[in-house]
């Protein structure tokens, strides 16, 4: 008896200390690769055409990072992002709700969302671009339409997963359909939705930020993409610090706000 | 179609009715037909079981009271009024775990007044005293994932009673727990009930559990069903926990296997058990 | 003060696809293809931009005729499979691993992540630079984009194992390769095809961006060129093109979904 007592909080303390030994190994290896970059770029064994020395890039963004274009370029790559992802929320979790109360439209029209998924809707770029003139518009359009997808996709497997008796539930106290979608529906089905807006959100960083690359004439993306073509190294590794910063920043963020939300699903 | 049933004939005004109902399901490969006819009186007060083999429509009964379900034939009534849909004085229990895991206990008591409008202050009165009732104090602001099965039920059972139903329907209410814990629970129901008095309509396939609680225990044929026979439950209440060693018990409990047997090798052949 | 006695329809799942139904959203779906080529020509009659659907596959049975499409068509679908490929021989067994073990899971979980999060088009300058204009790099690009999507899947499909599954391998003293191909794999197809079809689908897009970046040969270059000198039902007729091959992509990857599915 007294091993059955004891073996979970042994289970506990080990699995307390894994987390911060976990993270003590990640950041030597994140160190450790920066090191290693930064010996190999300064020896030569990589040439300084295809990456500077890390140190030199922080020394580059140092003298980035306040100018005025830098902020322009951020603040429109945010809103560009935002706007994106706001679209493909407000456009696909009631296209989710559709797809979960039509089931046969969802069986119908699955092949086409999925080839919609696989298809690199940049192609319709230069029509977007025609209509719409060279601004943010169609990036915001194609971003959207990745970010759309994924979301619009887990909400209807999320509204399918829940437990039938909560249907019945809501019926037998007579809740109305507001009730129903507010009190019900949507915490029921929101831990299991989340994974789908972190998908969508990442979706619209990646579409935004690809879009910028080959596209446009402003933003981070845009911006390491000129670099490259101007063969000024340096600054082109800058502009990719910043997009592998930005993003790591939001999938931090949004994993802080998953963690928040599933833990009362336990 | 007339609303009210005539006094004498039927029952009263205030009973729950069963007026030859039934259920007809129409599926892909053609029809079931669930519940064939029953008719019967919940009266004021009483605690009414039902049992019958597993797939014999017992759920399905209970839902058309619920207004969960619309019968193909005949109707339910309660207070005289016919069953449309669900109703604000009636409240159900279902097997299955049925709490909404995102809301505190205290939340989840409260749901069925919150959902009926009552303001805040009234309603969480009133699920206090039903979590101290079904001996959940203490718990109010914990979650479902950090209860026990038999927790949980009780959990459902409070948010049942808080909304101070005139019929209770509970579907298999202690199905998913273990002999202890159904038990335990029952005996507690019956002290809450001995309180409430309100109409009970609990459908069980424990047939000791079925004696312990009621006043009538209604055994229900295979399918398509009709209620084979009514038992009356004639042991004195309150009944204290030796009730189930008592002579009458067991003679009760006998009649009632007996006919259960013959209703289980319907449905699944000779020498099966009740489901 | 519904009085609704209806359940959403939604929750009821048939399992059996019954033939007739299947018939029939066939049908339906032809119907909605059917739809989205008249919305297409009616555009294309209100706009200049919009080229109409006969012309736009006129010009692509041309390309295909004159035999001019190929060399582009190889390009990308080459690209697309090598990188592919390169992305399963590496993402599928550092998900594997990294699903089995907690340590491999609390140390990298975090780092795949952020990787998944990046943009990983914004290193096609780099890939360029080491690999030189051509194939290499759109394949080198492809496997970058494909390998984050199916190592989280396979991760997932690891730790959504039923736990009692390695008990059982235990009690029949399976060896290592039978726990692995016998029961790990089978257990965890549904994940590894969401992977596979995640997978195919970034690496396909991201062949198509870089194609747009930089290329010698590719169907991205070629719908670019096509749209510089205004020969829209060129352009047109290659987004079908890449439609279709998204489309039979996934159609492929159902067809072997199903047959795993009949199988297990
Ligand atoms: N929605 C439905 N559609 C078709 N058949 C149903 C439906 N609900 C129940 N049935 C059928 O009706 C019969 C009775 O079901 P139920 O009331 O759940 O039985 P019990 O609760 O007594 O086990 C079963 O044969 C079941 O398959
Ligand atoms: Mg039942």
């Amino acid at each position: 008896m007294k091993v059955i007592e004891k073996s979970p909080t042994v289970q506990e303390r080990r699995k307390a200390a894994l987390v911060p030994r976990a993270s003590l190994v990640r950041w030597a290896i994140i160190v450790a690769i920066v090191a290693v970059l930064e010996f190999t770029t300064r020896t030569g064994m990589v040439s300084q055409s295809l990456m500077v020395p890390p140190s030199e890039i922080l020394i580059r963004l140092a003298e980035i990072v306040p100018t005025d274009r830098f902020g322009q370029d951020v603040a429109r790559t945010l809103t560009t992002i935002l706007v994106s992802f706001t679209i493909g929320l407000v456009l696909g979790v009631p296209l989710g709700i559709f797809l979960w109360r039509v089931p046969a439209a969802g069986r119908i029209l699955e092949p086409f969302i999925v080839t919609g998924y696989a298809m690199p809707t940049l192609l319709f770029y230069p029509v977007l671009l025609a209509v719409m003139g060279l601004n943010a518009g169609p990036i915001i359009v194609i971003a959207a339409s990745m970010s759309l997808i994924p979301i619009a996709l887990t909400t209807m497997v999320a509204l399918n997963a829940i437990k039938p008796i909560l249907h019945k539930l809501a019926n037998s106290v007579s809740a109305s359909p507001r009730q129903y979608y507010l009190k019900v529906l949507f915490p029921a089905a929101t831990p299991l939705i989340f994974p789908g807006v972190k998908l969508g959100f990442i979706y619209a960083v990646i579409g935004t930020v690809a879009m910028e690359f080959i596209l446009a004439s402003q933003g981070v993306g845009f911006r390491a993409g000129f670099y490259y073509r101007e063969l000024n190294t340096a600054d082109m590794w800058a502009y990719i610090a910043v997009v592998i910063v930005l993003s790591v920043l939001v999938n931090g963020v949004l994993t802080w706000l998953e963690k928040r939300i599933r833990r009362d699903m336990l | 179609m007339s609303q009210i049933f005539p006094i004498d004939t039927v029952g009263h005004d205030s009973d729950v009715v069963f007026d030859n109902i039934g259920m007809t399901f129409g599926t892909k490969t053609g029809v079931t037909q669930a519940v064939a006819n029953v008719s019967g009186v919940i009266p004021e007060g009483k605690f009414v079981s039902v049992i019958g083999p597993s797939g014999c429509g017992k759920s399905t009964l209970l839902d058309m009271v619920g207004g969960l379900l619309k019968p193909t034939k005949g109707t339910v009534s309660i207070n005289g009024e016919t069953v449309t849909g669900p109703r604000r004085d009636t409240a159900m229990v279902f097997q299955e775990d049925s709490t909404l895991h995102w809301r505190t206990v205290l939340d989840n008591v409260a749901f069925g007044l919150e959902v009926k409008g009552v303001p805040k202050a009234d309603r969480y009165e009133s699920a206090r005293r039903m979590i101290e009732l079904v001996g959940l104090s203490g718990f109010e602001d914990h979650r479902p994932g950090q209860l026990s099965g038999g927790m949980k039920q009780r959990v459902a059972i409070a948010r049942a009673l808080a909304m101070e139903p005139r019929v209770l329907l509970m579907d298999e209410p202690f199905g998913a727990l273990d002999q202890q814990t159904r038990q335990f629970i029952g005996r507690e129901l019956l002290r809450i009930w001995e309180k409430t008095r309100n109409r009970v309509l609990f459908i069980t396939h424990d047939i000791q559990e079925a004696v312990y609680l009621s006043d009538e225990v209604w055994v229900m044929s295979a399918r398509p069903s009709v209620v084979k026979e009514v038992v009356t439950i004639d042991l004195p209440r309150p009944r204290p926990e030796g009730t189930h060693t008592l002579p009458r018990f067991r003679e009760l409990e006998d009649h009632l296997w007996e006919l259960v047997k013959v209703e289980a090798e319907k449905t699944l052949g000779p020498g099966a058990r009740l489901a | 003060m519904s009085t609704d006695v209806t359940i959403p329809s939604g929750i009821i799942t048939q399992q059996s696809a019954d033939r007739a139904r299947v018939i029939r959203d066939n049908v339906w779906r032809a119907a909605v293809l059917v739809a989205l080529v008249l919305l297409w020509a009616l555009l294309s009659t209100m706009s200049d931009l919009v080229a109409s659907p006969a012309d736009s596959l006129n010009a692509l049975a041309e390309r295909f005729a004159d035999g001019s499409i190929y060399r582009h068509l190889n390009a990308t679908l080459q690209a697309v499979v090598i990188g592919f490929l390169i992305a399963a021989a590496v993402g599928f067994p550092l998900g594997y691993a990294i699903g089995r073990s907690k340590f491999l899971g609390a140390v990298f979980d975090p780092l795949v992540a952020g990787a998944f999060a990046i943009p990983r088009v914004i290193f096609f300058p780099i890939l360029l630079q080491i690999f030189g204009v051509g194939v290499g790099a759109q394949s080198a690009m492809a496997a970058l984009a494909a390998v984050f999507p199916i190592m989280v899947s396979t991760t997932a499909g690891v730790r959504a194992i039923n736990p009692l599954l390695p008990k059982l391998a235990r009690s029949l003293s399976l060896s290592p390769l039978q726990t692995v191909t016998k029961i790990y794999i089978p257990a965890m197809a549904p994940s590894l095809m969401v992977g596979i079809r995640i997978g195919f689908s970034i690496a396909f897009i991201n062949v198509i961006i870089a194609e747009f970046f930089a290329a010698r040969a590719g169907l991205g270059l070629l719908a670019l060129r096509a749209y510089g000198m205004l020969d829209l039902p060129t352009m047109y007729g290659i987004i079908v093109l890449l439609a279709a091959i998204a489309l039979a992509g996934n159609l492929v990857l159902w067809a072997i979904e199903r047959r795993l599915g009949n199988k297990l």
